[in-house]
């Protein structure tokens, strides 16, 4: 599929990474128009069942992004998505889905730049990964 | 999928951002797919949305097309959510019946290619118009305060901060670790650059008895003030309005009630004896500014001659070594700059050469840092006095055979020094108070990466949630002006939040379908506020009694931790619903 263009829900916070989001665009930094953002208060109310959904609602990756440890505007919200998410990965893994499809990073609301560059790895990767094949093995 | 029960009436507004957003999206078709999609039954544009004229274009829509929520496509929800949720009040519609899709910072700007900015464009649309149908009006409300507040820490923050609060009508514990009030400014013999006492005598003016003898009684005479000396905090629970606390005092142990607190926990100074090569504590006149100030106390109220430690003699010599133990690499110290030992080291350099004209005074510095009003003519002055400037870390102090020897370096020369010295003064910088990791944990107020208490962003107020405010140096050092400053600013938001006898309930909250809940307290575990406890229920059915969560209102800080966590789905952050998320995400195919 040369067409390809991957499909990124990112599950971000209000306090840290959407605000990155909003400081990459005020600075004009590009990054590729494949991430959709969904703002949550924070990143440690990412129900896993969230992730899962997104991807099978056909998103071929999943990005929760947070404030850095130790900045949570909730003192420790972030620690909780982390580890969720560690859980999330193996059970994808056991799952026979891609974990690697999945991230978490941690975006403060001053980096921009580090923003456009996630979004555009992850891009990158997901498209050396290739489309999930997720949505349509459940529709059958 | 996203059927309620009356048909949603949803408007989308586009704003054109002047010109900004349209330019960049091929707004026809972005137009003609907002129209298609599910309960949208307006798309209006608007050239600005945040001007006078465009939310009065907003009410005028969702009256003349009955619109019961907004869809707003234009900019950042981060910015403008206010004004929006403003427009919708006034067009008779609750605040929170509106979603915001983000085309400027988040499409337009960074991304260049027009026609997946316009694919893009229309994901966040078909979002947002998802997310709006299951959207719910939210109610706030209000509910009684303690028309109290409680101070920890009684220096010159706490203090202003305790009059500042009792002048407006509250009562204030003001409470005190120490059997004396003003902290360390008590401990000061003037204040630079501000005010300086004559070298020849007291000018009963600016001396610490002058600034804080006169507040001192203010505090002791005020009517709704009550001091607790020796005392401290046991115990620490509630919410905002109505908190609960145990006071440790020499009468035995007290509990209070009040509706916000101040935190001026102060800071304390680091211990020059982790630094050993600067020979504190192994000789005599080897002493620290605090010491310094005790000297000048003493000669002020003794024959008005500067006595040294060792064997009294007036120093001719007197070296003032900066950042002790701050800017500190070497992990012995600390990161952080102390802020006012430059100040301090020039006004008591400055005093001292007054009253020694002879006397030879060298200041060893990294670099002289004064963000304060007057410091420049501060410290010109003190150049003028002859007062020597050195650049450059000083290595060690060691006992020559007629008395100590600064050895250093002047980087500015290149030249390395041995200065024999009758008396080196260190700067022992600020680090944050003992105890402040647990004070943190009772306040649950994080800290910052210096140990020092977080301090507010004032461009997000959280105060008006918790109603517990830190000020002066428990927040990292700083002047005696600027801890002020910092009380009277704390103490006029506290003052806001109690003076209704109401304070207000955030709309936006974690909620508890009792019926749900199992009580299996999941959530209690990481509330990070402490806002949720368990109540019990009366259970009708079985006759017995069961445990169900109860979020206090005016507590929860809408974080929706415990909504993740609940098993049962039986709590949920009101705004951050499941069907509204999955609405969102359903939208995305």
């Amino acid at each position: 599929m040369s067409d390809y263009e991957p499909k990124i829900v990112g599950f971000v916070c209000n306090w840290c990474t959407y605000t990155g989001a909003d400081l990459a665009g005020v600075s004009r930094f590009q990054y590729p128009p494949n991430f959709i953002p969904i703002r949550v208060m924070c990143s440690g109310a990412v129900d896993p069942m969230y992730v899962v959904k997104a991807m099978l609602e056909g998103a071929d990756g999943v990005l929760i992004g947070g404030c850095h440890p130790g900045d949570c505007h909730y003192q420790s919200g972030n620690y909780k998505a982390r580890r969720r998410a560690s859980v999330l990965q193996e059970l994808l893994k056991d799952l026979g889905l891609d974990e690697h499809r999945v991230w978490v990073r941690w975006i403060s609301a001053s980096e921009g730049k580090k923003f456009a560059e996630t979004v555009t790895e992850f891009t990158e990767e997901l498209r050396k990964l290739g489309p999930s094949r997720l949505r349509e093995e459940w529709a059958l | 999928m996203n059927e309620t029960e009356a048909r949603a009436r949803t408007g989308v507004l586009f704003c054109s951002c002047r010109g900004e957003i349209f330019g960049g999206l091929e707004y026809d078709e972005l137009r003609a797919y907002a129209k298609g999609l599910p309960d949208v039954t307006f798309v209006g544009e608007t050239a600005v949305l945040c001007d006078r004229k465009g939310q009065e274009e907003l009410r005028k829509l969702i009256a003349d097309h009955k619109l019961d929520r907004v869809v707003v496509a234009g900019c950042t929800p981060r910015v403008y959510e206010e004004i929006v949720g403003r427009a919708l009040v006034a067009a008779g519609l609750n605040r929170y019946m509106f979603e915001m899709a983000n085309l400027r910072e988040q499409c337009v700007w960074p991304h260049r290619d027009k026609l997946r900015a316009t694919e893009k464009a229309k994901l966040l649309l078909a979002s947002a118009v998802g997310r709006s149908s299951m959207l719910e009006p939210l109610h706030g409300g209000r509910i009684g305060t303690k028309r109290a507040a409680l101070v920890l820490g009684g220096g010159v923050a706490g203090m202003q901060a305790a009059l500042d609060i009792a002048d407006d009508g509250n009562q204030v514990h003001l409470v005190e670790l120490t059997g004396e009030l003003g902290g360390r400014t008590y401990q000061l013999s003037t204040t630079f650059p501000t005010h300086e006492c004559k070298p020849d005598g007291c000018c009963i003016h600016y001396c610490r008895e002058c600034i804080l003898t006169p507040k001192v009684e203010d505090l002791m005479q005020h009517p709704r003030i009550t001091v607790h000396l020796k005392s401290s905090l046991e115990e620490f629970g509630g919410a905002l309005g109505n908190y609960r606390a145990k006071l440790k005092t020499p009468d035995g142990p007290k509990d209070i009630e009040v509706g916000t607190v101040v935190v001026a926990t102060g800071s304390q100074m680091i211990d020059p004896d982790r630094l050993p090569e600067f020979g504190y504590g192994k000789y005599p006149d080897v002493i620290t500014f605090l010491e310094l100030e005790q000297l000048v106390v003493a000669a002020r109220s003794g024959d008005n001659q500067l006595h040294r430690p060792s064997d009294g003699k007036i120093p001719r010599v007197i070296d003032f070594i900066q950042c002790v133990g701050s800017r500190d690499t070497t992990g012995r110290g600390k990161a952080h700059c102390s802020l006012v030992c430059c100040t301090f080291a020039i006004g008591e350099a400055k005093e001292l050469k007054k009253r020694y004209p002879e006397a030879q005074i060298f200041i060893h510095y990294i670099d002289l840092r004064g963000p304060y009003r007057g410091f420049e003519e501060h410290y010109r002055e003190a150049r003028d006095l002859g007062i020597h400037f050195l650049r450059g870390r000083v290595a060690e102090v060691t006992m020559g055979h007629d008395g100590l020897v600064v050895v250093g370096e002047d980087i500015d020369t290149g030249k390395l020094l041995r200065i024999r010295s009758d008396l080196v003064v260190l700067a022992a910088g600020q680090e944050a108070a003992a105890g402040t990791e647990e004070l943190g944990k009772t306040f649950r107020i994080p800290l910052d990466v210096d140990g020092f208490f977080k301090e507010y962003n004032p461009a997000f107020d959280m105060l008006h949630r918790k109603g517990i405010a830190v000020v002066g140096c428990a927040a990292g050092p700083r002047g005696i002006r600027y801890s002020v400053q910092d009380a009277k600013a704390a103490a006029a938001a506290l003052n806001r939040l109690m003076r209704s006898g109401e304070v207000p309930v955030e709309p936006v909250r974690a909620e508890v379908s009792e019926d749900r809940c199992s009580g299996c307290r999941q959530c209690e575990t990481v509330c990070p506020a402490g806002a949720i406890v368990m109540k019990q229920l009366a259970d009708f059915r079985r006759g017995t009694k069961r445990w169900v969560a109860y979020v206090n209102p005016s507590q929860c800080v809408a974080c929706g931790a415990c909504a993740m966590t609940c098993p049962s789905k039986a709590i949920l952050l009101s705004n951050y619903k499941m069907k509204q998320l999955l609405a969102q995400i359903e939208a995305l195919t």
